[in-house]
């Protein structure tokens, strides 16, 4: 570590500067510092759209996320618990933590749990990812769910860490189905005017377990993340 | 060597896990002595039955499945969506340095660091001095194609801090000091066994062939890594000039752990990766995984803006992204432009018979198959790799098959032109193929030539006794040895002679009176 | 109408009979055909190996020889695609041919394609009649002028023609021009990959449409001692119809 002071003067010089660096790109294209440029091209939602509001999209998200290997109930509010409960006993989990969001605390989930035998971590007592290693399943709400392709939104903010919806084996999401947007398309437009610090550090879009094809193309799941997703669509909350 | 292995083991937490030697041997197989010939290791391969059962049944497949998964999601809107693709990429790169610029503002905006290197050694530095000041001893690295490019590993491994490859592939190729031959899939070319000896010889681990538990064991071992890990190093699929993001696609969810877990991450992307907004990036993904694997989306697809927020639980306090040029702003040229739209879905390899006989490491380079044939040369020097654009039959699979519509077969007969007029083709060709264009070039001069070869085939077919008697515009003979360079014909399949008559003679015998 | 047949330097001294059942077929369809004498190669092997200079002097070559063309058809899935898909660019800056490049790339016509979309036959009117089971070899030149499957099409309009679709038919056989001299072991694997496909159709013909495929196919079959016979859609309508001779 003796070269710490040392690298810490040299770093302005490590690399090139921008200027340096956009001085190459635009010699290459032959174009000018702050030329104008031509309009992106338009993204009509017509074409790109692969899902419309207009279809029955719990139906096709159910469907679209099975596919990927995910497991789908649909459930009553009045039975989440019951659902959640019997879904932790047989992965035979005992440590479990919960998302803060507005789903999980609305239906008590943590007392129910707990009321359970289950072990509810605080994962929020320690910042940092090491709280999380240990346990058996994370349960979260989601910030939105896309039908086209069966997917998860999973955003982190204070209540949502990144670990919860990977680190351990098992990840159950809870889906309102108002949640569910018919299309990527969507959720991007929703998301279009926010740039910068306003926007959460990680977004994760999630669209199936954890899985492999490297050894010989046979599909395995649960390479690092979680190998089983169960995803609880409340029918009406 | 010796003196890595000493550093590993210092760092290795006495009695917990056992720290492997990581070597980097394998690199070479990318980074072969230059001028760099291919017949080599290709032939090797195409006799290679391993290699034939594993490449060409799952690069076959993969194509089939695309074919399939495209046509169902997409039906006619299919060409509409590679055109756009491809029109987003082209817009971007005929203005990156208005989306770079904007990318930079708005990344840094977010709190991420953006660095800029214009060589391999400059971007390596950045990283290197990251982890200095850091005081990183253990690396945990997700799939990077431009950390390939870069040969980052063995520097980082130098200064003594253990680097590990994180996806299964890549880090199963790192312990059996191999290296990725296909840019999605990196360990086609090798099967359960060689896992497992790797993985009993270098984890101690219980021979086992069963990938379920070969994967488990990998699972245990990366995890005691990630939770140990100071520094994270990834790649990028896309830069999102718009938002300042960095999306990263992987299926395993290496890629969270890498971007998520150690306290500094470090990203390696290239400057072509950029589109202009999440509207843009939506096109992209719908394109990129379809395309890839036949999948909906990527199981993760990662959007990072800038490092983590004071409020959130988890995520690292520093966020560097380098971006690298390496040649690029080379290829950026007017005439070449159009190759940076790649968005490596691998498609292309996989549609490849090529691709499928050969494998990756034919081709001697970071980049593979049909885009590695195009870009390695310009990368790396044509004169370096003269077989690369010259191994194919132009059967243009891989312009059907790539989502953003580069014209590969166009390009790689550019890059013949090009070694045509720089001479590196050879003389002799030079003189063969202008002596036939000129004999092409006047009526009379063809008609010679065309009878001369019909007679001096039929001759030998003659010799040998294989001329068939019998219709004279259909009997022929057949060669199973031919002179010269066009040996190369016959060493594989035999030559057909032409028949006794030509069209020509049919026509002036039967119709030119008429 | 008049139709101006492009024969191809390779069907010309290869395959004549495929040249000859192109102009009985256009015959019998009240066509009037004409062979320029002046016509030689459209220079794709030169373009395919980087003598784009060469190629450009052919292609302003057959600009002149079919000047006067109504149609130009020719036999050869990959002369037509260099036609129509590189001439244009070729000989974009010259300003004397590249109106007439345009012009051709615009009239040149595969003749499978130029019997479906142009003379819109159906061989069934025709009494078009060949009792055998075939199997087709698909062309990778095909790809470039969107013919997809027009041969296909028209072997179906042919009573007692029974046609089993070959396996993989989209992986080019490995011919590729000089690729199939200079990169030997590859190209040797992809044909033999090519054969095998064939022998698991059990087809005693093999429907080849591109010359240089089939010289490559029929000659792997032939040194792996694999008795098929290759013939060309051309050389089947014609006998279907009974203006050749079957052999
Ligand atoms: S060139 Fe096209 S098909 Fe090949 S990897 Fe790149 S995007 Fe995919």
């Amino acid at each position: 570590m003796s070269g710490h002071n040392e690298s810490s003067q040299r770093a302005t010089t490590l690399g090139v500067s921008q200027e340096t660096l956009l001085g190459k790109v635009r010699q290459a294209l032959g174009r000018l510092a702050g030329q104008a440029i031509a309009a992106a091209p338009k993204v009509d939602p017509n074409l790109v759209r692969l899902a419309t509001a207009d279809e029955d999209l719990v139906a096709l998200f159910t469907k679209r996320a099975t596919e990927t290997g995910m497991k789908v109930y649909r459930v009553q509010a009045a039975d989440l618990l019951r659902q959640i409960g019997s879904i932790l006993e047989e992965a035979k989990a005992k440590r479990v933590a919960c998302a803060v969001g507005t789903l999980p605390q609305a239906v008590g989930l943590n007392d129910a749990l707990r009321r359970r035998g289950l072990e509810v971590v605080d994962w929020q007592a320690q910042p940092g990812f090491e709280a999380q290693y240990e346990l058996d399943a994370g349960i979260t709400d989601v910030h939105a769910a896309l039908a086209e392709t069966g997917t998860l939104i999973c955003n982190s903010d204070a209540g949502h860490s990144r670990g919860l919806s990977l680190v351990p084996p098992v990840h159950i999401a809870i889906v309102r189905q108002s949640d569910i947007l018919p299309d990527m398309v969507d959720y991007w437009l929703r998301v279009r005017s926010v740039t910068g610090k306003d926007l959460p550090s990680s977004q994760a879009l999630i669209t199936g377990p954890s899985k492999t094809a490297d050894i010989e193309g046979i599909l395995i799941t649960g390479v690092h993340g979680p190998g089983q997703v169960h995803i609880l669509v409340v029918e009406k909350m | 060597m010796s003196t890595f292995e000493a550093k590993n083991q210092a760092s290795a937490p006495a009695g917990t896990h056992a720290t492997v030697n990581l070597s980097i041997s394998g690199q070479e197989l990318l980074f072969p002595p230059l001028p760099y010939d291919i017949h080599a290791r290709a032939d090797a391969a195409t006799a290679n039955k391993q290699l034939q059962d594993f490449v060409h049944v799952a690069t076959y497949r993969k194509d089939v499945t695309r074919k399939q998964v495209t046509s169902e999601t997409f039906g006619p809107k299919h060409g509409a969506f590679r055109d756009l693709g491809a029109a987003i990429k082209q817009h971007t790169l005929d203005h990156l340095d208005h989306y770079l610029e904007m990318f930079v503002e708005r990344a840094t905006a977010a709190g991420a660091k953006v660095h800029f290197a214009q060589t391999a050694d400059q971007a390596n530095d950045i990283c290197l001095d990251v982890a200095r000041r850091c005081g990183a001893k253990l690396c945990v690295k997700s799939k990077s194609m431009v950390t390939e490019e870069t040969h980052l590993l063995p520097q980082l491994q130098a200064m003594g801090v253990e680097t590990v490859e994180t996806d299964l592939g890549e880090f199963i190729l790192q312990l059996d000091h191999d290296a990725p031959s296909h840019i999605v899939t990196p360990m086609i070319h090798k099967d359960r066994r060689a896992v497992a000896r790797a993985f009993e010889r270098e984890l101690g681990a219980v021979y086992t062939e069963d990938p379920q538990q070969l994967t488990g064991i990998a699972r245990a071992y990366l995890r005691e890594k990630y939770r140990r890990a100071d520094l994270g190093i990834s790649g990028g699929n896309f830069l999102v000039a718009e938002t300042g993001s960095l999306v990263i696609c992987t299926n395993e969810g290496n890629g969270r752990f890498c971007t998520s877990a150690p306290k500094v991450h470090v990203a390696f992307v290239g400057i072509e990766k950029l589109v202009p907004s999440y509207e843009h990036l939506g096109v992209m993904l719908k394109l990129l995984a379809r395309t890839s694997t036949g999948q909906p989306l990527t199981v993760y697809t990662h959007v990072i803006t800038g490092p983590r927020r004071p409020q959130e639980h988890d995520g690292p306090g520093q966020l560097h992204i380098i971006l690298v040029d390496n040649g690029r702003t080379e290829i950026l040229k007017k005439e070449t432009r159009e190759m940076l739209r790649c968005i490596r879905c691998g498609a292309c390899l996989n549609a490849c018979p090529v691709y499928r006989k050969i494998g990756g490491h034919a081709y001697g380079a970071v980049y593979s198959g049909p885009i590695g044939a195009l870009i390695t040369p310009l990368f790396r020097g044509l004169a370096n790799y003269p077989d690369l654009p010259n191994a194919s039959s132009l059967c243009g699979a891989c312009f059907e098959a790539c989502p953003v519509k580069i014209d590969i077969p166009r390009f790689l007969v550019q890059l013949r032109s090009e070694m045509v007029s720089r001479k590196i083709t050879k003389l002799s060709d030079r003189l063969f193929y202008r002596l036939w264009a000129w004999s092409l070039g006047r009526s009379w001069t063809y008609r010679i030539g065309g009878w001369m070869q019909k007679m001096f085939f039929r001759a030998k077919a003659r010799q040998r006794g294989t001329l068939a008697k019998g219709d004279p515009y259909r009997s022929r003979g057949w060669l199973d040895h031919l002179p010269g360079p066009a040996a190369g014909w016959t060493s594989q399949r035999d030559m057909p002679t032409p028949p006794a008559r030509s069209f020509r003679q049919w026509w002036n015998q039967e119709r030119s009176s008429s | 109408m008049k139709v101006t047949l492009f024969v191809t330097c390779l069907t010309d001294t290869f395959y004549p009979r495929t040249g000859m059942a192109v102009v009985k077929v256009l015959d019998r369809l009240g066509c009037q055909v004409d062979f320029p004498q002046e016509q030689t190669c459209c220079g794709q092997p030169m373009f395919n190996n980087g003598f784009t200079e060469e190629a450009r002097a052919l292609a302003r070559r057959m600009v002149q020889v079919f000047e006067d063309s109504e149609y130009v058809v020719t036999p050869s899935g990959s002369c037509a695609a260099m036609i129509r898909d590189y001439y244009v660019d070729l000989l974009k800056d010259d300003h004397a041919y590249a109106a007439g490049a345009k012009a051709l790339a615009g009239k040149t016509y595969e003749f499978y394609e130029f019997l479906l979309k142009v003379m819109k036959v159906d061989l069934r009117q025709l009494g078009a009649r060949w009792p055998g089971k075939v199997t087709y070899h698909y062309s990778c030149h095909l790809r470039g002028i969107g013919v997809t499957d027009e041969a296909v099409r028209l072997m179906k309009q042919i009573e007692g023609l029974d046609y089993v679709p070959l396996p993989k038919a989209e992986q080019c056989c490995g011919f590729g021009g000089t690729f199939a001299i200079k990169y030997p072991q590859i190209s040797g694997s992809l044909v033999r990959d090519k054969v095998a496909c064939i022998k698991e159709t059990a087809a005693p013909y093999v429907v080849s449409n591109d010359a240089g495929c089939t010289m490559n196919i029929s000659g792997s079959c032939h040194r792996d001692g694999v008795k098929v016979k290759f013939i060309s859609l051309a050389e089947i309508i014609a006998e279907a119809l009974g203006l050749l001779e079957t052999a």
